[in-house]
């Protein structure tokens, strides 16, 4: 648990939080430890690593020169990248360093991080248990305290549910916002550069730089005039009891602060979502990543890239993938009918209803062991698909195209009664292009639900 | 006269065989093959009963043939071969298995143990055998009674008791060519009552006998130094034996040499090494231009109680404690550019193991017991940039280093049944359950690879990912053993035994990635064996071994360049890499024969025939690279199956590593009288090792190789004196003791040319 600014977790080592370490940072940590590489004493005072200031960890599928990109899958475990992404170029024109490259889930296929090549990347709240992911690298070494903000990405929850699991922020901008060149997309439609850090400010730091040049603060927002919409159908079902318990409690501060709760919902969200989400994504991998591929100048094919996969659930995705389990029409009616009914959907429900953004919690459950779960996980007692049950909540904004952020609620023990009470997170979805707004509303928040 | 197990006799046959002089298969005054007495089943019995290959070597054999390290060893023992990787590093291989990855977070093959204390990382260092009382070579996988990671055998080292009886005293001086001058000495005897002393101390000496006509220095030295001390008190019904150890070696390079020229390895090594040695076999000279060394110090100490519980039970604790420092920097090429690789080793080692021993009826026997030991090694592995990036005239990087630091919790117990349910038949049951937990932490240092490409301009590449992390794993398994013997008739034991053999899972050298520092699966190993001993006239002793031994999941570690690279750099040579490969199987028949052929003259001959192949093996990032007037390596890498290319990927159907189809060895002894003069021996031997494959490319192959020994010794009348003129490698053959690759080109190091010299003993005795 991380208790001072600056302490860094003792085990970090073991989170599997990169793919990649700076040389010369981790030659500083070494020097820090005992002056000469030969001396071999493991730290007795592991939280003296110097990372501090403008340092940020980036996810192991954005490309920085100089060092590997290997989207946490084994045939690339080799590839250099030439260029810095276009975000990279202009997070170091801002002066901002980059230390290293963090572990994710295999090709970003998933939404625990338990990566077969790389190693697991584990909760720095309980080690036992998943960081979350796909951008679950970044997430631990944030909440280890190694950085205090770093880059993910975000498909359908990728840069939110580690967030939320791993008790940081973590921001999904508009679709569109920051440049995604030097990026290994799965689906160009609904991936984003997803920053994350340690406080809303943190991430508005990096919105700023990466949205090019707007003025890095935010405004100050009055929570007496804000409204929330907290829809309960489909958002807040079958909740596991510590997720419900935080939300309540946050929604509680929230009233205490002034804001107007007003309970609506989105009709029918799931039914459309789906109707975009898995055709959209699994159609578009393909191409996507045999441009990246093209791109990296590698002799590695998608062929050798899926036969080298190393995780089973993605191993089995990407075989949907080349298989072309979606046709062609499938995915044309998703980008024609259903998504644009989707941006209606919420685009009336902001009209109707006058609300700033639409309050729910991140995901229903918080995070669970490692062992086991890549498949299943358990929710109130029954078996669900790990999968689909974490990113339930936070698909539908990124099939339509609006920004989302999430911020801790606060720890509460789970009704299992495991030992380390793990972290909840709540979300908030904007209206398309208010990602400023939104952010400004959630530093509000965040400064009204700390402790 | 019918071999007996009961304690009392073997408990004298072991005092005589602990005074040390002839504890060998021929007894002065007899012609009968004298019993020999071996505790590969933690008990002392008769070698002939034992339902386990064992290769016995006495004190007195091991100086007839000049075995003074475990490397000579190997000649004459079926199955065994010992690689020197560095100097007093050898790979140790038996029956096809053995473990070439030299980090810390793998264990060998063999497990070596030194008056029953467990030698893990540490086994390579300089062993006392001066006080040599028995060396056992236990063939095959010894999963049951031994920790740990016993999977390819055991060496089981078991030094003379000190003496209550008297003062003994042992001196040797040894000159010899090559400027050799060595000393031995062994002191032992009664401190009062119940206590007795023994300490050992033995020099080495030799000026190098190759010459490094580059850098104009002498290498492959000699220099060595150990000591044993031991304290041992006799109560009435216990027994305290305390021993410390202490070894030194400060060596010179080891020389090693470019062997081929197939790859489009950007340097003319082997060009270079030819054109200042001759293209022709010349060990002794050698043109690395970077000058190596090694530098090792070790240093222990052990608790041995005992307590004889009844007439028929004891009940023993072995306590270890043991630290070795190694440093050694070799030159990598053997010619043209100083390319040092370094590593720097500090292991450290506590073992306890509590044992109960019992035969409560004379048809019932057993052994059980609890195995603890904790290792912590911490090892650097240097690979030296500056001096090859100035050769370039590149602006020198930083060096690329990696360092392991492994700490290892192992934990078994174990137990053996031998029930005598017939007067002919013996059934054992036995078992061992392991435990092994390792907790990696992995530093490394790799050059910042730049916009070029892959390891960049200024690197080798060999480490291009700098990373910190820490793994761990822990890997059990329940291996047991059963064996069931018959005696037909007198003097023939039978026997079949099916056992499981495991080594643990461990964690790679130098690792590229994150994804290399994933844990390494444990190797498992299936043996069947049918064995004979059989023993004709007391003057004939054949024993014979067929094995059938599956392994899975073998670890192997391979060095080369990996596909998927882009645009590697001209000066990219590779990576290592270890994996679990598979599946292999060795099949084979041993043979032992010792023959009294008249009182004076006897015969000893072993032959051991293998066939050891990888039976399901795809290296997963096999190298694939171009010949010597081959497409060049994209092409290759694009298609690897035309001409001019090498895929190594799939080792399916070929040759086990350092596995010779062939090996044998003949010895001939000669004693005559002097009458009144004392008497001669002359021993003469000869071995003879078939061609071993050294690494995954097909022309790094270790060729046959027969060395011819011979020692004659004139004893005195009194035993009290003699002097011996010996000689090894009397031929003056050129052989190759390692073979390696580096950028799939391979690499040899020589054994020693002829030796010979005089020795001078003086023994005192009470």
């Amino acid at each position: 648990m991380i208790r001072h600014e600056n302490a860094v977790h003792p085990q970090w080592r073991e989170l599997n939080a990169f793919t990649f370490l700076d040389p010369r940072v981790a030659r500083r940590f070494d020097e820090q430890v005992g002056g000469d590489w030969r001396a071999h004493e493991l730290p007795t005072d592991q939280n003296r690593v110097p990372l501090a200031g403008g340092q940020i960890v980036v996810k192991d599928n954005i490309e920085v020169a100089g060092m590997p990109c290997t989207l946490g899958t084994p045939a690339l475990r080799h590839y250099v990248a030439a260029r810095d992404a276009a975000a990279i170029v202009r997070l170091r024109a801002a002066g901002v360093e980059i230390v290293g490259k963090t572990n994710l889930h295999e090709l970003a296929y998933g939404i625990t991080s338990n990566n077969a090549a790389f190693g697991p990347v584990r909760n720095p709240h309980d080690l036992r248990c998943f960081a979350g992911g796909s951008s679950g690298g970044t997430a631990a070494a944030i909440a280890a305290g190694l950085v205090r903000a770093g880059l993910g990405t975000d498909t359908g929850g990728s840069s939110r549910i580690p967030a939320a699991l791993c008790g940081i922020v973590g921001f999904r901008p508009t679709v569109g916002r920051y440049p995604v060149s030097g990026v290994a997309l799965i689906s160009p439609t609904r991936d984003v550069i997803g920053p994350m850090g340690r406080t809303v400010h943190d991430v508005a730091a990096l919105d700023a730089i990466l949205a090019d040049g707007l003025p890095a603060a935010l405004d100050a927002v009055d929570l007496r005039t804000i409204r929330l919409g907290t829809p309960r159908q489909h958002f807040r079902e079958n909740l596991d009891a510590s997720v419900d318990r935080a939300f309540e409690a946050a929604q509680r501060r929230l009233r205490e602060a002034g804001v107007t709760l007003i309970e609506a919902d989105l009709p029918n969200v799931a039914a459309v979502d789906a109707a975009v989400s898995f055709p959209v994504v699994l159609y578009e991998t393909r191409a996507a990543l045999e441009a990246y591929l093209d791109h990296t100048g590698s002799t590695v094919t998608l062929a050798t890239l899926c036969a080298q996969i190393a995780s089973t659930d993605v191993k089995e995705i990407m075989a949907q993938v080349i298989g072309g389990a979606i046709p062609e029409p499938v995915y044309r009616e998703a980008l024609s009918v259903h998504r644009p009914a989707l941006r209606t959907l919420y685009r009336s429900y902001f009209a109707e209803h006058r609300v700033d953004a639409i309050l729910f919690p991140t995901t229903p459950l918080p995070a669970r062991p490692i062992e086991g779960s890549d498949r299943v996980v358990t929710l109130n007692g029954v078996d669900v698909p790990t999968f689909a049950t974490y990113i339930r909540n936070t698909d539908p904004a990124s099939n339509a195209g609006i920004p989302g952020i999430s911020l801790p609620a606060g720890s509460h023990p789970p009704a299992d009664g495991a030992a380390a009470p793990l972290p909840v997170g709540i979300e908030l979805d904007g209206p398309d292009g208010s990602d400023r707004r939104l952010l400004a509303i959630a530093a509000a928040i965040e400064s009204t639900l700390s402790p | 006269m019918k071999a007996s197990t009961t304690i009392a006799r073997s408990v004298s046959l072991a005092i005589l065989a602990s005074i040390g002089t002839h504890a060998a298969t021929t007894d002065q005054n007899s012609t009968m093959l004298q019993e020999i007495t071996v505790t590969a089943q933690l008990r002392k019995q008769n070698l002939q009963q034992v339902p386990i290959a064992v290769t016995p070597l006495s004190g007195a054999e091991a100086q007839a043939r000049g075995i003074h390290d475990l490397d000579s060893l190997a000649q004459f023992v079926p199955g065994l071969t010992m690689s020197p990787f560095a100097i007093g590093q050898s790979v140790i291989s038996l029956r096809g298995i053995s473990n070439n990855d030299d980090g810390p977070g793998t264990d060998a093959s063999v497990a070596v143990f030194v008056d029953g204390v467990y030698f893990g990382t540490v086994s390579n260092i300089e062993q006392q055998l001066f006080d040599l009382s028995q060396i056992e070579v236990l063939r095959g996988p010894q999963g049951t009674l031994y920790g740990k990671n016993a999977i390819g055998g055991v060496i089981n080292i078991t030094t003379t008791r000190p003496a209550m009886d008297g003062l003994h005293v042992h001196t040797r001086v040894t000159v010899g060519n090559y400027g050799r001058h060595d000393f031995s000495g062994l002191i032992t005897g009664p401190l009062g009552d119940g206590w007795a002393g023994k300490l050992v101390v033995s020099t080495r000496k030799a000026n190098g006998w190759v010459n490094n006509v580059v850098l104009h220095t002498t290498e492959k030295n000699d220099n060595t130094k150990s000591v044993r001390a031991q304290l041992l008190h006799e109560g009435e019904h216990t027994e305290w034996l305390l021993s410390a150890n202490g070894s030194y070696i400060n060596d010179e390079d080891m020389a090693r040499i470019p062997l081929t020229h197939e790859t489009l390895f950007p340097l003319p090594l082997l060009q270079t090494y030819q054109s200042f040695c001759g293209t022709a076999p010349n060990p002794s000279c050698a043109t690395n231009p970077y000058n190596g060394y090694q530098r090792q110090t070790s240093y222990g100490t052990s608790a041995k109680f005992t307590d004889h519980l009844n007439s028929n039970t004891d009940l023993i604790s072995i306590t270890a404690w043991q630290r070795t420092y190694n440093q050694w920097s070799m030159d990598s090429l053997g010619a043209v550019l100083p390319l040092g690789s370094d590593v720097f080793d500090n292991d450290k080692e506590l073992t306890e193991e509590l044992r109960l021993v019992s035969s409560p009826t004379a048809t019932l026997h057993y052994v059980a017991g609890i195995w603890l030991s904790r290792e912590d090694r911490d090892r650097t592995r240097l690979f030296l940039l500056p001096s090859i990036n100035a050769q370039l005239g590149i602006t020198p990087a930083q060096d690329e280093h990696y360092t392991g630091v492994d700490r290892i919790i192992s934990k078994a117990i174990y137990g053996q049944l031998d029930w005598r349910f017939e007067p002919r038949w013996t059934l054992s049951l036995g078992g061992r359950y392991s435990y092994d937990h390792k907790t990696m932490d992995n530093y490394s240092f790799g050059d910042v690879p730049t916009a070029s490409g892959y390891g960049g301009a200024v690197g080798l590449g060999i480490l291009p990912n700098s990373l910190i992390n820490r793994v761990a794993d822990g890997w059990g398994r329940f291996t047991p053993k059963v064996s069931l013997s018959f005696t037909p008739t007198e003097g023939v034991n039978l026997y079949v035994t099916e056992s499981e053999g495991f080594q643990s899972g461990g964690f790679a050298a130098s690792p590229t990635s994150i994804v290399d520092t994933r844990p390494l699966q444990p190797e498992i190993a299936y043996n069947t064996e049918f064995g004979a001993k059989m023993e004709f006239a007391h003057r004939l002793r054949a024993n014979v071994a067929l094995f059938d031994t599956n392994y899975k999941n073998l670890q192997i570690q391979a060095f080369g360049p990996r596909p998927g690279i882009v645009n590697p750099p001209p000066n990219y040579i590779g990576e290592f890499e270890t994996f679990n490969a598979g599946s292999a199987r060795a099949k084979g028949v041993e043979l032992e024969l010792d023959w009294l052929a008249t009182d004076r003259l006897d015969f000893s001959a072993t032959y051991g025939y293998m066939d050891a192949k990888l039976t399901n093996v795809y290296v997963p990032n096999g190298s694939i690279y171009s010949l010597l007037g081959g497409p060049g390596p994209s092409a290759c890498l694009a298609n690897p199956a035309q001409t001019g290319c090498l895929d190594l990927r799939n080792q399916s159907g070929q040759d086990m590593f350092r596995a010779p189809k062939n090996k044998g060895s003949f010895e001939a002894r000669y004693k005559l009288p002097l009458s009144g003069h004392g008497h001669l021996e002359t021993v003469a031997d000869y071995s003879y090792t078939g061609s071993q494959r050294g690494e995954l490319e097909p022309y790094a192959i270790q060729p046959s190789f027969g060395l011819f020994d011979a020692r004659m010794t004139w004893v005195s009348p009194t035993d009290e004196f003699e002097v011996s003129l010996w000689g090894r490698n009397l031929a003056n053959k050129a052989w190759l003791a390692h073979v390696y690759t580096i950028a799939n080109e391979a690499f040899g190091v020589y054994g020693d040319p002829r030796m010979y010299g005089l020795s001078f003993d003086w023994k005192l005795r009470p």
